[in-house]
């Protein structure tokens, strides 16, 4: 199998989501010493984005995107071993920290969007549901993040956004941060009201929300 | 002129009556607030208790039914709030430990100590961890069901789950129409946090176990009937779940059609053999499946309001279902019913009901929310009531 044959073949199966086999032409891949950055952004990241495209068309469903980010990933993991080992660095478009809102417990549409950022090379810190506003800022100084991205599915817990902003004034790092809010009740009006830099109706958007918001 | 538990049955069957009927539903936390209670107090009383709360909210706003919950096991009484490692629980009293320790529906939970609950303030405890599944083989399944979620109708009212209802029923059961609406066997496989199998690993398990996910799937519906039969036993007149999780916008309509709608006309059709009227509030993008649900044996589909990702006009629902199926509203409940103002409200009303022929119950979509002005839930209340078939 040549290094083209193999590369299409990654691109192939991350757009099916057959993620048995994506491991095995990684490995294929380098031992044919090619050069795993290139692996990466000639076949997993175009493939990857298609996916999110798909989805974003509803062509593409949750169970879908799953299985193409976990044979994206299961290729990933071997690249960027051997990545580390060579010494070549990756460039990361940026880090973010990402999480659901105190007192608010709905995960799935902040886990689609974690996956389909960290797909597009972000460095995620995804802190889960709940996330108190401590926990929030302790984590973008921590992890001196680029980007906060918090999510609400209540109308009772959107405030709590405005309230992370505040805080994040408070603490005198409010000009570190760029800050982009979402969730199902959420709106732009909702976004300009608590202060935030940017909002987005869905994960397709919320990627591109963060490549704009890395380049401001 | 009809009362509200006829006009509510007729409807339901697509009969002609003299109004359409008003079905405000997702009482929640809200019939809490409007009554000046404090839900993280006042929701974990006993179940007689708590069917004065119903009540007293009834008899404030005059829907035409009473949307009831699961209720209350009796081993909640005397409980107290306390607070762990910054974490809120519910503390069990003494006297009640044995019982917990026979319930399958709230014991299950993640607690290293048995004394007490997951307690998340902003939920009423309904999300209890849940243990995991192994779905390698039936003989597992079939083991962890028995273990975990198999509860009997004598059971499941000797716990306490029906307590809440036979004041109700004694005093409004011939004028009212009443309905227990639980979370569906799928949120109790797929909550993300505390279910079964969770949300990632639930949707997997489609490819990865495909022919014992369907067992899966059509035990937990059996079970599930055992609550059916125990809140009829009660003597509530409908029985609603909450379909989430496996909507087409998220799973598909394909994985519906695989794995969901022959264990939903199975389950659907047992609820009436059992004498009630089998309702499903179908959450997430409805429309694509909307004819494979008329053809599962439920009586009438709530939806919650339109989302940013998808549009549930009513209206053309209505059209597209054919008066072959009772349809509930999806008036918006946070930009309409807590942010609008009366005006909005009876327009919004009388749009959604405009074309209407005996098919359709006013509603909101997605549950009332605390601070929704009480004049708004009165407004709706009493516009729909108004408003004749066209």
């Amino acid at each position: 199998m040549s290094i083209e044959d193999i590369k299409k073949e990654l691109y192939n199966n991350v757009l099916s989501g057959d993620f048995e086999l994506t491991a095995g032409l990684a490995q294929k891949a380098i031992k044919e010493k090619t050069n795993p950055m290139e692996v990466i952004n000639s076949s997993l990241i175009p493939a990857i984005e298609l996916v999110g495209e798909k989805f974003g068309r509803k062509e593409y469903f949750l169970p879908d995107l799953m299985r193409s980010a976990n044979a994206m990933k299961k290729a990933l993991d071997i690249l960027e071993e051997e990545i580390d080992k060579s010494g070549i660095e990756r460039k990361s478009q940026g880090k973010i920290v990402i999480g659901t809102v105190k007192g608010d417990i709905h995960e799935i549409g902040k886990s689609i969007v974690a996956a389909l950022l960290a797909a597009k090379g972000f460095d995620v810190v995804d802190l889960g549901i709940d996330v108190s506003s401590d926990m929030f800022i302790d984590n973008i100084i921590e992890k001196k993040a680029d980007i906060l991205a918090m999510s609400a599915l209540l109308p009772i817990t959107m405030p709590y956004q405005g309230l992370v902003i505040e805080e994040l004034k408070k603490r005198g790092i409010r000009d570190k941060v760029k800050v982009m809010v979402g969730g199902a009740p959420v709106t732009q009006e909702h976004a300009e009201k608590v202060g935030a830099d940017g909002y987005a109706g869905n994960a397709v958007d919320a990627v591109k929300l963060a490549e704009k918001l890395m380049k401001e | 002129m009809e009362n509200s538990k006829e006009l509510m049955i007729m409807t339901l069957n697509l009969q002609k009556t003299s109004r359409i009927p008003v079905a405000l539903h997702w009482w929640g936390v809200y019939k809490y607030e409007a009554l000046g209670l404090d839900y993280r107090k006042d929701a974990w009383k006993e179940g007689e208790k708590l069917s004065d709360v119903y009540t007293e909210f009834y008899e404030k706003f005059k829907p035409d039914w009473f949307h009831l919950h699961i209720g209350t096991p009796k081993y909640f009484k005397d409980s107290e709030i306390i607070n762990k490692n910054g974490k809120s629980y519910l503390k069990i009293s003494d006297k009640f430990r044995s019982l917990k320790k026979e319930d399958k529906y709230f014991s299950s939970n993640s607690s290293d100590d048995e004394e007490i609950m997951d307690f998340p303030d902003y939920l009423l405890g309904s999300r209890c961890s849940k243990p995991k599944i192994d779905l390698s083989s039936v003989k597992k399944i079939d083991d962890f069901i028995k273990k975990y979620i198999h509860m009997s109708v004598q059971e499941i009212i000797e716990m306490g789950y029906t307590d809440h209802i036979p004041k109700i029923v004694s005093r409004y059961g011939d004028d009212v129409f009443l309905a227990v609406h639980i979370p569906s066997a799928i949120c109790e496989i797929f909550d993300p946090t505390t279910g079964y199998l969770g949300f990632e690993q639930g949707l997997m398990s489609f490819f990865d176990y495909p022919k014992e996910m369907r067992y899966f799937l059509k035990r937990c519906y059996e079970e599930q009937l055992e609550w059916a039969k125990a809140y009829a036993k009660a003597g509530v007149h409908s029985f609603i779940i909450s379909e989430s999780y496996i909507s087409p916008d998220l799973a598909s309509p394909e994985i519906y059609r695989r794995f969901m709608k022959d264990v939903h006309k199975e389950y659907f059709k047992e609820i009436k053999n059992h004498g009630l009227i089998p309702i499903c509030m179908f959450w997430g993008d409805s429309v694509p499946l909307l004819n494979d649900y008329i053809e599962t044996n439920v009586m009438a589909i709530m939806f919650e309001e339109s989302k940013k990702g998808f549009n549930l006009d009513i209206q053309k629902i209505r059209e597209s279902a054919d008066n072959r199926i009772c349809i509930f509203g999806n008036l918006d409940s946070i930009y309409l019913l807590r942010e609008g103002n009366e005006e909005e409200i009876k327009n919004e009303v009388a749009r959604q009901a405009k074309g209407s022929r005996y098919n359709f119950i006013i509603a909101n979509g997605s549950p009332v929310t605390p601070d929704t002005p009480e004049q708004n839930v009165k407004c709706l209340i009493s516009t729909g009531r108004e408003l004749k078939w066209h």
